[in-house]
């Protein structure tokens, strides 16, 4: 395996002294039991079954097309399963609207395509949830969405509007705009696909600041560097299914299935 | 080997221009090569012969038709005395115009010459009066366009909007006058509607958790039924506004304006009762009295029919557009019939319709003439084409804005209304602002249904024995009118979209 050692550092490295704050004494967070989703008559998820503990970093990579995105959007209810349970913070998922907006309070989502408002301010896009939803005073929320700039290292750029900042910046608003929220869990679905080489590193950067500060994560991308440092957890997706899940030492160093080795080899060089 | 010094220096430098003498530009243009001297000896020839007829025409049409009716053209049978009210809002919306220019419109001190031309041109031809309130006119479009340009962007941006919208009500308001509520007791039960209203404003801001609230408009439900008429009604509209008011205002409890803007209609209250008991009814016996719409004409009818048209229709455009979207069938199905059948009938048809229609699915007792009929049929066709611009507006969104509207927890309504619908309506601005001209050219249809608009005017002029053989002066005239306000329309338009970036972000 030295081979994928060495194309591994040639990717992102950030220099982290890794520490878990998974606490594995506690109650799952998320509960996934033999989920499944069809679309039409696609069979996209056939049974995942995952369980995800307070303050824990999981992984999820996989082909295209092997249903990461459908699994990660059934956990706020983007998506609907058909089969199975989804269990967050005790709350089940089920028709029940106020579970879906209970659960969703506590969940926040980052995507691909940033998905900021782009007829808002910065600060508008940030504030909006926790006005609205949360119902705190402006006040309130600005002080917070301020804070939460400086946290992502662009304070100066809170009255400008999206169309108006770079690809990382843009990133770095949406992940804001979630921490807003103030959630338990944040989704994450491939948050560095869209941007350039340079842009990825401040994006990583903010995500392994996140992660070290104790949130739970779930994390869909293919930055093995990322992965390495910070995943506590990392589970193989393919064909819907989960096809091998461990600590990224085992994924990396021992993968036991052939199906693994041939991705890894892939995307490591 | 040596490379041109332009190309390794990394300096930047001004793009190529083409300068052209005026003279070098004709020469390039116009006289060569062969073919183009040939064109434009053909051309001018042409132009020559075309303007030799219209300008001896112009010379010796009988123009004074114009300025003998322009009053019934303007105005038809409204009111001598109470013409001024027509005036003011003239006043009121230069006013308003120049505001939002100074406003809006404030990058490279442009200065609008196509819109200060209009009451410029129209101060020199009119004579007497007319003369010095169009000076007037461009004087507080002036003064408008200072304060706008003094006041900051984003206050002024506020300002402005709150102006367009209060400016349609008012409109209404003055050219129409205030009736006189035929039930003698009307101020004690206005009085105790406002107050109810004005009370649940205040409890639904200042203690939102409080639901036994609710409690006091079931006891003004039941006052009313206990009171009997003229109460029975006035408190049935109190309870049910007040209910509403009261559940809008605990919703938006937390955001500060609430409190504030309860707190102004707490200390506006007072003046409001002492209008109502002792203006309003000597107002509308005196300046303001009613003018019934059978005596609005000429072009104010255009414009009002146009006005209401616009007022009504855009919400209800909005509501079809989003019915026809909606997760329920039966809306959806209802939306798409009445689109679908208003878009295939022809706008006269339904004219004609709303003429026979309305009275036989009215009750009997609620008459309503010919211009409201005609309005209603224009809000009925106009509401099908808006719903469908808007639509066209909705569908551009990406799935992502609803996506992430519903991560972050905002509910259907929240997200159509704060995320889905301002971007929507703000790209399909262009679309409606054709609409709206378009709108406002359709009204001169009504003639067809025996309306005295400024078209109806004209034809009733043309058969005056005076003014037989003025056709061409009097519809080039109504021609030219009705470019001046769509193009108006259209370049404001055009340059606030400029201004409010528009397609851009
Ligand atoms: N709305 C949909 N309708 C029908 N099929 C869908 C839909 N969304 C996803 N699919 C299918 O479900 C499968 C899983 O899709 P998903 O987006 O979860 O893949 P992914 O692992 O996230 O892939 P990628 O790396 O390309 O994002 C794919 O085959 C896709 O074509
Ligand atoms: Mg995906």
């Amino acid at each position: 395996m030295s081979e994928s050692q060495a194309t591994l550092n040639k990717q992102y490295q950030p220099s982290v002294h890794k520490q878990s704050h998974a606490r594995y004494d506690q109650e799952p967070i998320i509960i996934a039991e033999d989920v499944h989703k069809w679309y039409g008559h696609f069979h996209a998820l056939k049974g995942i079954n995952m369980k995800v503990w307070p303050g824990e970093v999981i992984v999820i990579f996989g082909p295209s097309g092997s249903g990461k995105s459908t699994f990660i959007r059934c956990i706020n209810r983007l998506e609907e399963h058909q089969k199975g349970r989804i269990v967050v913070d005790g709350i089940e998922l089920t028709h029940d609207v106020r579970n879906i907006e209970a659960i969703r309070r506590e969940v926040g989502m980052v995507f691909q395509q940033f998905n900021l408002f782009p007829h808002l301010t910065v600060l508008e896009n940030i504030t909006l949830a926790p006005i609205h939803v949360r119902k705190w005073p402006k006040e309130k929320a600005e002080k917070i969405a301020m804070e939460l700039l400086a946290r992502v290292g662009i304070p100066d750029q809170a009255h400008k509007y999206p169309g108006q900042l770079s690809g990382g910046q843009q990133q770095r608003v949406a992940i804001a705009r979630a921490l807003a929220m103030q959630p338990k869990i944040m989704l994450f679905d491939e948050p560095t696909s869209a941007l350039d080489p340079e842009m990825i590193k401040e994006v990583l950067d903010v995500m392994i600041e996140l992660a070290q500060s104790g949130m739970t994560m779930l994390v869909v991308t293919h930055e093995m560097g990322f992965a390495r440092a910070v995943a506590d957890r990392m589970f193989f997706f393919d064909k819907g299914q989960v096809v091998e899940s461990g600590t990224p030492e085992e994924i990396f160093t021992n993968p036991k299935e052939e199906r693994t080795k041939q991705f890894l080899a892939q995307i490591l060089h | 080997m040596s490379q041109p010094a332009s190309q390794t220096s990394t300096e930047a430098l001004p793009p190529p221009t083409e300068r052209y003498t005026l003279w070098g530009w004709v020469y390039k243009t116009l006289l060569t090569p062969w073919y183009n001297l040939l064109l434009t000896v053909v051309s001018l020839w042409i132009l020559v012969a075309l303007l030799k007829g219209t300008i001896g025409w112009a010379l010796r049409a009988r123009w004074e038709v114009i300025p003998a009716n322009i009053r019934i053209l303007m105005v038809g049978s409204y009111p001598a005395e109470y013409v001024w009210r027509v005036w003011a809002s003239i006043w009121l919306v230069a006013w308003v115009v120049g505001f939002s220019w100074g406003v809006w419109v404030r990058r490279r001190e442009r200065v609008a010459w196509v819109l200060l031309a209009v009451p410029v041109v129209l101060a020199v031809v009119n004579r007497g009066p007319a003369r010095w309130y169009w000076l007037a006119a461009l004087a507080l479009a002036l003064v408008g366009w200072a304060v706008g340009r003094w006041a900051r962007p984003r206050k002024g941006g506020v300002w402005a909007t709150v102006q367009w919208v209060l400016y349609f009500p008012v409109f209404v308001l003055l050219v129409r006058g205030w009736g006189l509520p035929e039930e003698p007791a009307w101020k004690f039960t206005v009085a105790v509607q406002l107050a109810v209203v004005v009370a649940s404003l205040v409890a639904g801001a200042w203690a939102p958790r409080v639901p036994w609230v609710a409690v006091g408009h079931l006891a003004v439900l039941a006052a009313g039924l206990v009171l009997g008429p003229p109460w029975r009604g006035a408190l049935l509209i109190a309870a049910v506004v007040g209910f509403m008011v009261w559940q809008a205002a605990r919703r938006y409890a937390h955001l500060a304006g609430i409190k504030r803007l309860a707190l102004q209609v707490t200390l506006a209250y007072l003046p409001l009762l002492i209008f109502v008991f002792f203006a309003y009814e000597p107002l509308s016996r005196t300046w303001l009295a009613k003018v019934n719409s059978n005596h609005w004409g000429g072009l104010l009818l255009n414009i009002l029919i146009a006005v209401f048209g616009i007022m009504f229709s855009f919400p209800l455009g909005v509501a079809f557009a989003l019915g026809r979207r909606s997760s329920l069938p039966v809306v959806r199905l209802f939306s798409i019939l009445y689109i679908e059948f208003v878009r295939g009938v022809p706008f006269i048809t339904i004219l004609f319709m709303a003429q026979v229609m309305f009275p036989i699915l009215l009750p009997p007792e609620m008459s309503i003439d010919r211009v409201v009929r005609a309005i209603m049929g224009v809000i009925m066709f106009a509401a099908a084409y808006m719903a469908e611009n808007v639509r066209g507006g909705l569908q551009a969104i990406p799935k992502g804005q609803y996506e992430a509207a519903h991560a972050l927890g905002l509910s259907a309504t929240q997200t159509m209304l704060l995320i889905i619908l301002p971007q929507a309506l703000r790209n399909v601005i262009p679309v409606l602002v054709g609409q709206f001209i378009g709108l406002l050219k359709d009204t001169t249809l009504v003639t067809i249904v025996g309306l005295l608009d400024i078209l109806g005017v004209a034809q009733s002029v043309l058969s005056n024995p005076t003014w037989i053989g003025t056709q061409r002066e009097v519809y080039l005239f109504v021609a030219l009118l009705f470019w001046v306000l769509s193009y108006g329309m259209s370049y404001a338009s055009r340059r606030l979209e400029q201004a409010l970036g528009v397609g851009q972000r």
